[in-house]
């Protein structure tokens, strides 16, 4: 070190070290970056569809992609923004920024997602009822169904499949207790302080889900979340419609009918499935979206029903209203961007995958287009698990949703679930909820510009 | 230059290497003050305490894999499986959208490399400048540093994002290996390990001598920084393998994500956390997710398994002393 | 920094800046940190700059031209102001304060003690303890959503007897709104700890022997060596860590975003300011609030790095 002819000895000993250090990290840098040209999708015509999508919705695109082998899709799967966690916005509005690296078509797995992409700063989907999709197609959507999709006149997304409420039946329950089926909320009530009383350890519902304001209030016609104009939002907590509902649910769940507890939490199967000492399991009726069917009441889910116990019948109707109205709880959307440089083909790629049977037919959920919804409903009642076929109440609950609880920019299971199920949980009453859930939408409403009234 | 003027002489550290060696084999050893065993067991009753807080839920995911989603709800939190389970989970994980596992595992493998590669090569130079060369502006580009490492990484995606795209690198590799290379942290622990670890009569000494700055560097430094340059590779391998939120603002395809992405996105598959809209049969549930897991940890803990040695003596210049 | 027997430092008396030897030594300074500040400058640097930009400037609105470049309008405070009027910004910060209060305490209290204990500790197991302590390191973010999903729910947590000892009998009633900064500051201790342990560890070790066995032989017990001798000699290290844990504190993000998808949404995704920010970054698309709610976040952060380093005098190297 003190001796620098040493250290110039050292030096050269050296060169050959770092001529192998320097290919090393050659080598190293070319393992590392991969290709670099990896990057943005092209949006020329003759280059792949640029399909985003989750991982559920896999078995519908590679269906389709089988059955047109012509058409080339370039498939990247992601969230599809599942638990509100706004992944199309986030990269949209990057993308947005530097003027490239859409995809041409988005699964969306939030049913709001539309009125937040469609308006400012997003701008994101094309308009498809200006000629790209014809009015055959979107005539053959059940009523409503399409309701998310519609920014003032303008379709902006083609629903992939619905997710209504029906009454979840427990056949061989309700005869061995020997209550015949409710038809209306009030019957259903009577059954549940009955069940508390006579049948401790059943249930007739849950009030712990994320989702209940989407079964009980919309039901009901609860005007919590009603966008009655553009930007204007009626949101009335104390309109007798909300009230009633509240004030049906609130003895039920003091008296423990309704269980306390999340569908999905970790252990429900564990208290509220089929067990030895419940060999039909504990519930006896639940109002909920159609698709528990493949959720909470298949053979193999955490309920374990068994084979011919479980049917689905309409949702319940208020005593003294003309129509039955029902909720819905999800149901995921196909977006179309507005940036494409091909409308025409990617149209075409967005309705087969929306509505063609041999993509519906592996659809998660009920289809939203009837004629696959057909095909889809009768390969489910063909497996001869459900106690009855479900196609009549599916297909009867599915025009039956109250479109006064509107899809917005901001997302009303999210509020419900941070706002007021933890005073659920701590004992509250659901009447005590209403106006923490009418300020919190209030709230979230003013925060994205709108005017908020409680009179229309 | 506030630091020419007259101040408190520092106290120096004992000139290490060179010099331990002549100070000879009688270093006495730390002990425990009082042997007695009261103490010792003592000592050890919360040693393990501490250690059940902080393993039992890493032992949790290492036994997950070995039982089926039912058995891990309804069994003891810590029952031991079977083999056989645990190889069916493998299978399930393994499968899921042609072995993405795999691939994600094989990303985060390059991407912290590089970055920890560019981390060194820029933190440890660059820690030695700042704590024994003087030029001015020295202690704005440690506050500077400091400043950067506050600022919230949520007002830096769309700075970040613009910027790749700028240099044409987006979605690719590079655009977290740059990033990864800027480690902050790391020229911290490099600038205090120089300051309080390199005498300066030993560089004072090189430079009379006639080394180049350089040569002081590489003759002098260079070879008492083993564990500088050890902590700073670990902790930058461990923030680059556990980093999520650069790849997840520049990646937007997921066969480029790496593993703590990729895991984030396998989460929202499973029905156990996105009940609603996931598919409701997958394969994968909890212990599949367990699994997944495990794969994104093992390297950590290999590394640092490996680590250990480097990191035993922490900071302690030049000689081992374990 | 860790001190030993000083010997006088001749190095003073060779030059000023810019002459011979000591130009060459400035000029070699630059040369050492130059790569580190082309990338501090692209990652850090401007990426910063650019954040207080769009924090002073319109989100939407004309764009001004400034000869070659076009800026966004000039938005004065009103960013600042439009976000802290947001309601969820008042309780954001009022749950970081008490999230910071225990946090802070639990860190630097646990963490010194365990590393002190592990300085002084039975020699041979020390690298054991100290890697098992390290472990949950590994676990950052979504590695350990899963882990939490079943640690927090007491049906299934291998804590149960001590959930149940909290009268805790589902994961909503862990997760009530009240216990949150609690559980926080749990994770984030869990994760990070073994990390700061390592560090302290190591500055611990740098202490020569020298010291300590005067210090014996002076009659100082365990107490008195760790909170006379040692502390005082790692100073410099802990004030590092206090700095970086408080920043990190104010600006928690990870812990309740990975609750948030343990617990299917029972967490407020805008529980914290840093979540606030990106909400509003991602969700609404609107930069501009994020990157105010940022700078506030820095200001704090700034705060009490500069207070904290100037009374250390930390960046002293002599």
């Amino acid at each position: 070190m003190r001796d620098m002819s040493t250290s110039r000895r050292l030096g050269e000993r050296r060169r050959p070290l770092a001529i192998l250090a320097a290919t090393g990290l050659a080598v190293c840098m070319a393992a590392i970056g991969g290709s670099i040209t990896s990057a943005v999708p092209a949006q020329a015509s003759s280059t792949p569809i640029v399909v985003w999508i989750d991982a559920a919705r896999m078995l519908q695109v590679k269906a389709y992609e089988k059955a047109n082998p012509s058409v080339k899709l370039d498939v990247v799967t992601f969230d599809a923004g599942a638990n509100g966690s706004g992944s199309i916005e986030s990269k949209v509005s990057l993308f947005n920024r530097v003027g490239h690296g859409w995809p041409d078509i988005v699964f969306s797995a939030e049913a709001n997602d539309v009125q937040k992409l469609g308006v400012a700063p997003f701008n994101f989907p094309t308009v498809l009822n200006q000629g790209l999709v014809p009015s055959s197609v979107t005539n053959n959507y059940a009523a409503g169904t399409l309701s998310p999709c519609y920014i003032g006149g303008k379709l902006e997304c083609l629903r992939n499949d619905v997710a209504f409420d029906v009454l979840w039946v427990n056949v061989p329950l309700m005869k061995e207790f020997g209550y015949t089926v409710p038809t209306t909320w009030q019957q259903w009530q009577a059954i549940g302080e009955s069940v508390a009383k006579n049948h401790p350890g059943y249930i007739v519902g849950s009030i712990g889900d994320d989702f209940d304001d989407e079964i009980y209030l919309q039901a009901a016609q609860c005007p919590i979340n009603d966008e009655i104009n553009s930007y204007t939002l009626l949101d009335n907590p104390a309109n007798r419609n909300c009230v009633a509902m509240a004030n049906l649910l609130d003895p039920l769940q003091k008296d423990g009918a309704l269980s306390p507890s999340y569908v999905f939490a970790s252990t429900y199967g564990k208290q509220y499935g089929v067990s030895s000492s419940y060999p039909n399991g504990h519930v006896l009726l639940m109002p909920g979206p159609a698709w528990y069917s493949g959720a909470i009441f298949c053979g193999t889910c955490e309920l374990s029903e068994l084979k011919g116990t479980i049917a689905a019948y309409p949702p319940l109707q208020w005593e003294g209203s003309p129509k039955t109205w029902t909720g819905d709880v999800g149901g995921g959307l196909w977006i179309m961007s507005s940036h494409t440089t091909d409308p025409q083909a990617v149209a075409k790629v967005l309705v087969g995958l929306a509505t063609s049977t041999v993509s519906q037919d592996q659809s998660e959920g009920y289809p939203g287009y009837v004629p696959a919804a057909k095909s889809w409903i009768a390969e489910q009642d063909a497996s001869g698990f459900w106690a009855a076929p479900l196609a009549p109440a599916f297909a009867q609950a599915a025009s039956e949703v109250w479109p006064g609880w509107t899809e917005t920019p901001w997302d009303t299971i999210g509020i419900w679930t941070d706002s007021v199920l933890p005073n659920l949980t701590a004992g509250d009453s659901v009447s005590s909820q209403l106006s923490v859930l009418g300020a919190a939408i209030s709230n979230y409403a003013q925060s994205d510009g709108f005017t908020v009234v409680t009179k229309a | 230059m506030a630091h020419v003027t007259a101040q408190p002489t520092r106290r120096q550290p004992a000139a290490r290497a060179p010099l331990a060696v002549a100070a000879g084999p009688t270093r006495r050893r730390r002990r425990l003050l009082s042997r007695s065993v009261g103490v010792r067991l003592a000592w050890f009753i919360v040693m393990l305490a501490f250690t059940a807080f902080f393993i039992v839920p890493v032992i949790w995911v290492f036994i997950a894999p070995t039982k089926t989603d039912h058995q891990l709800i309804y069994w003891n939190p810590l029952a031991f499986g079977s083999f056989h389970t645990f190889l069916r989970t493998w299978d399930e994980i393994y499968a899921f959208q042609a072995h993405e596992l795999l691939v994600w595992l094989w990303n985060s493998a390059r991407y912290s490399v590089g970055g920890v590669l560019l981390a060194l090569g820029c933190a440890v130079p660059a820690g030695y400048g700042l704590a024994l060369t003087e030029f001015i502006g020295r202690r704005v580009l440690l506050s500077i540093t400091l400043i950067v490492m506050i600022m919230p990484a949520s007002a830096l995606v769309l700075p970040l994002f613009l910027e790749m795209n700028l240099l044409h690198l987006s979605n690719s590799a590079w655009s977290v290996v740059f990033p990864f290379g800027f480690f902050p942290f790391g020229v911290y622990l490099s600038y205090i390990f120089f300051s309080s670890t390199i005498p300066k009569e030993l560089l004072a000494a090189a430079r009379v001598d006639g080394c180049s700055e350089w040569g002081v560097f590489r003759h002098v430094a260079l070879p008492l920084a083993r564990p500088v340059v050890a902590l700073v590779g670990f902790f930058a391998f461990v923030s680059d393998w556990t980093n999520f939120f650069l790849p997840f603002v520049m990646f937007y395809t997921d066969r480029q994500y790496p593993l703590p992405v990729g895991l984030d996105y396998l989460i929202s598959s499973t029905s156990a956390f996105n009940p609603v809209t996931s598919a409701a049969n997958s394969p994968v549930v909890r212990p599949e997710l367990a699994m997944a897991t495990l794969v994104a940890i093992a390297p950590v803990f290999i590394v640092f398994l490996f680590a250990q040695r480097a990191l035993v003596t922490g900071m302690l210049a030049g000689a081992t002393k374990e | 920094m860790s001190g030993t027997t000083s010997l006088p430092v001749p190095v003073r008396t060779q030059g000023r800046a810019g002459s011979g030897r000591a130009g060459g030594r400035h000029r070699a300074g630059y040369a050492f940190v130059a790569l580190y500040l082309v990338l501090l400058l692209l990652f850090g640097v401007l990426p910063s700059v650019y954040a207080v930009y769009l924090s002073f400037t319109k989100a939407a609105g004309k764009r001004v031209s400034l000869g070659p470049i076009t800026v966004a309008q000039w938005a004065g405070l009103s960013n600042f102001f439009a976000t802290g009027r947001d309601f969820r910004f008042l309780p954001a910060f009022e749950h970081i304060g008490v999230y910071l209060t225990i946090w802070l305490v639990v860190l630097v209290v646990l963490v010194l003690a365990l590393a002190l204990l592990l300085h002084g500790g039975v020699r041979r197991a020390v690298p054991f303890f100290r890697f098992l302590f390290y472990l949950p390191g590994a676990l950052a973010g979504s590695a350990s959503v899963l882990v939490w999903a079943f640690m927090l729910d007491p049906d299934i947590s291998p804590w149960h007897f001590v959930l149940s000892l909290l009268h805790y009998s589902s994961m909503p009633q862990t997760l009530a709104p009240g216990h949150l900064p609690a559980i926080f500051a749990l994770i984030a201790f869990w994760t990070g700890a073994g990390g700061w342990i390592v560090v302290m560890n190591g500055a611990l070790n740098n202490i020569s022997d020298e010291v300590i066995d005067s210090a014996k032989i002076d009659g100082a017990d365990a107490w008195q060596l760790a909170v006379r001798i040692k502390l005082p000699l790692i100073k410099r290290w802990v004030i590092f860590m206090v700095i970086l844990a408080f920043a990190a504190g104010t600006q928690l993000f990870v812990e309740p975003q990975l609750l948030s998808a343990a617990s299917l949404g029972m967490v407020s995704p805008s529980w914290s300011p840093n979540q606030l920010a990106y909400y509003l970054a991602t969700q609404n698309g609107n930069f501009n609030y994020a990157a105010a709610i940022s700078v506030d976040l820095l200001i704090v952060g700034l705060m009490a790095a500069t207070l904290l380093v100037f009374r250390s005098k930390m960046f002293q190297i002599d």
